[in-house]
């Protein structure tokens, strides 16, 4: 006689208890056949119920995007026509201003650039006259004002000046501002000083607004409150690893790794940080975006494809389309037309906007469309199951309308934003689960054109909680 | 009668009387197994049920089909997993352990036990030491792999087990079997 060890003491159970047969309950299978017949009518049901749901959506997209779409249009042909910008201070003209060249340095008729203008000018010529014409037509608050102030530059970042029959004609502007530009012509008309050639704009036939141009696309998006219905095919399953003991194979991993399909809605508020653009010279004195205003709130629709590639890694892929509202307000300087301060520094003239203070604000609507691709890393769980959840957004701007400002000038075309999220999962019966999910996201892209005096980032904090409803 | 394979390839295409023939095949080891993760019958019944029904909507998944039992029985473990998780709240306390004293066998040795009184020996512990015992002792899962499917750490595992087997031999000593011997 000896004592088992402990291995003999499992032994025994495993044994006697491995392939321990019973009865199986008299009305097993009947209560089977029942089961599986009222599921069958129930699954269907559902299907159908969740096919509705999506068609149901898609046409409230539909409807909703082709509303958008024609109501663009009707404001579309805007991009190039006046401004809406409420300006709170009206902003005086000069359509001429003469400077006595006794007072400077004389320029001759045929210099073409800035630096032969200042070179002849540091050795004296005469019968020279500093003039700026205004003869072309431009708006400013919505008022016709004949002026042209041509100016541009050339390829060496030197302001040149044209000069006809001794005067310097319809130039003007902020020459440190124009320090570092390149390739590209700019001119100032009415008084406003255009800084780069957008999509729809004709340089220099802008309305007078010396800042708004480069507020642009100062949205984002939010996950803040998000509710809705996901819907994902196929059920979850509870995935066992394979028993390792002699006789029994293990099943691979990858039979219970199915694709599954997803619907998402998502409402969210934006937190744009608007700041100055360290690399321009800018006259923005102060911008207030009302950040938390009701009217950056939102809401996204995406749908796509799950594709398991482990039991606790799966990727996602798919399109998302966002609507969003936003709202910009901002105080800046503007250039008063034709007025300039000549002042001489070095031997070298320079010519300086006279500015006064303006304000202007934004409300509009915005649809894009874009492209999602994420992951979701299960950490653990199997009731209340909790992921890590990393995705971008490639979005393209559909349509947008303009409900107050011109806000043209804010879009951009091309939005990418990286969204991270701690999500739970929790099983409310076979076919639902609740979902929560604090996420934090940004903008990749700091939104900022090459041109532009501002630098805009969204920042999202947000809650997004839902419903996955899974089709059996 | 049809194989394994051919009762695979039936029911993946809803073929009743295969269905019904897989049923009758595998009823009686399937309610044993459900035997061994509950307390009483009438949950084991409970799995049982819910098990079939899994067995049959995804079955249509299965494509290798030389281990029809092997994956029958992981659809009923995780099944009864699933059960132990949504009841876990109210069932695991560790209460005391009524089992029924023994008076007559004091002389019987624990090998000579057989697969019924072992059977009430596994019921009689507490869910979560159940669970571990019966997944790792008699299903030969590792406790890594049992600490993912419960959603424990592997520690809690070992725990769970060594626990489970000195109640396992507080049992035996309570039926007046205090030696665990065998003959050479």
């Amino acid at each position: 006689m000896k004592k088992l060890t402990e291995e003999e003491f499992n032994q025994v159970f495993k044994d006697k208890l491995s392939h321990f047969e019973d009865e199986a309950p008299a009305s097993g299978w009947d209560n089977l056949t029942e089961e599986l017949t009222a599921g069958e009518s129930k699954s269907a049901l559902n299907k159908y119920v969740v096919r509705g749901s999506l068609l149901l959506l898609l046409l409230a997209g539909a409807t909703y995007l082709g509303y958008f779409y024609g109501f663009t249009n009707r404001e579309g042909t805007a991009a190039d026509n006046e401004s809406i910008v409420t300006l709170d201070t009206q902003v005086g003209y000069t359509h001429q201003q003469s400077v006595d060249p006794e007072q400077d340095d004389c320029l001759p008729n045929d210099c073409a650039t800035e630096e032969q203008v200042l070179n002849l000018a540091r050795i004296g010529q005469e019968d020279k006259n500093i003039s700026l014409a205004a003869t072309e037509k431009s708006t400013l608050d919505q008022k016709d004002v004949h002026q042209t102030n041509s100016f541009s530059e050339n390829q060496n970042d030197q302001t040149r000046l044209n000069v006809e029959d001794g005067a310097i004609t319809g130039n003007g502007g902020d020459a440190s501002y124009l320090k570092n530009r390149s390739n590209e012509t700019k001119e100032i008309n009415g008084g406003r000083i255009e800084k780069f050639e957008d999509q729809n704009h004709k340089l220099g036939n802008q309305e007078g607004v010396f800042a708004p141009p480069w507020l642009a696309a100062m949205d984002g998006k939010a996950p803040l409150a998000s509710s809705g219905l996901l819907a994902e095919v196929d059920m979850r399953k509870v995935e066992l690893p394979q028993p390792t003991q002699p006789g029994i194979k293990p099943e691979k991993e990858k039979k219970d790794l199915q694709a599954q399909f997803f619907t998402d809605f998502m409402a969210f508020a934006t937190y744009n940080r608007v700041k100055p653009n360290q690399e321009d010279d800018i006259f923005i004195r102060e911008l207030n975006t009302n950040t938390f205003s009701g009217q950056r709130l939102g809401y996204k629709l995406s749908g796509g494809i799950e594709l398991p590639h482990s039991k606790r890694f799966t990727t996602y892929y798919g399109l998302s389309f966002l609507h969003y509202t936003q709202f910009v307000q901002y105080a800046y300087y503007d250039a008063v037309p034709d007025s300039f301060n000549i002042v001489v520094e070095d031997n070298q003239v320079i010519l300086e906007p006279v500015l006064t203070e303006q304000f202007g604000e934004v409300r509009q609507g915005i649809n894009s469309l874009g492209l999602q691709i994420g992951a979701k890393y299960r950490l653990y769980g199997s009731k209340l199951r909790r992921f890590i959840d990393v995705n971008t957004e490639l979005h393209r701007v559909l349509n947008y309308n303009n409900i107050e400002g011109n806000g043209q000038d804010f879009i951009t075309n091309n939005q990418v934003f990286i969204n991270a999220a701690y999500r739970m999962e929790y099983d409310l019966n076979r076919n639902l689960i609740f979902k929560l999910q604090p996420s934090l996201g940004f903008s990749l892209l700091e939104r900022q054109a090459d041109t532009s005096p501002l630098s805009v980032r969204p920042f999202n904090l947000g809650l997004d909680f839902g419903i996955i409803f899974k089709i059996r | 009668m049809l194989t394994d394979k051919e009762l695979v390839k039936e029911c993946q295409r809803n073929n009743q009387k295969a269905q019904r023939q897989l049923y009758e095949k595998y009823k009686g080891r399937l309610i044993g197994l459900c035997l061994r993760y509950t307390k009483d019958r009438e949950s084991a019944e409970d799995i049982f049920h819910e098990a079939f029904i899994k067995i049959y909507r995804e079955i249509g998944n299965l494509r290798k089909v030389e281990s029809l039992y092997s994956w029958l029985r992981s659809v009923t473990i995780s099944t009864a997993i699933n059960h132990y998780h949504k009841n876990r709240k109210h069932q695991d306390c560790l209460g005391i352990i009524d089992f029924e004293e023994s008076n007559n066998d004091y002389d019987r040795i624990f090998s000579d036990l057989n697969a019924k009184e072992l059977l009430a020996l596994v019921q009689a512990l507490p869910d979560g030491y159940r669970v571990v015992f019966n997944l790792y002792v008699i299903d030969g899962y590792k406790h890594k792999e049992i600490a993912e499917m419960l959603d424990i750490s592997e520690n809690t595992s070992k725990t769970q087990l060594l626990m489970a087997k000195r109640q396992l031999k507080k049992i035996l000593e309570g039926m007046n079997i205090t030696r665990y011997e065998k003959i050479n």
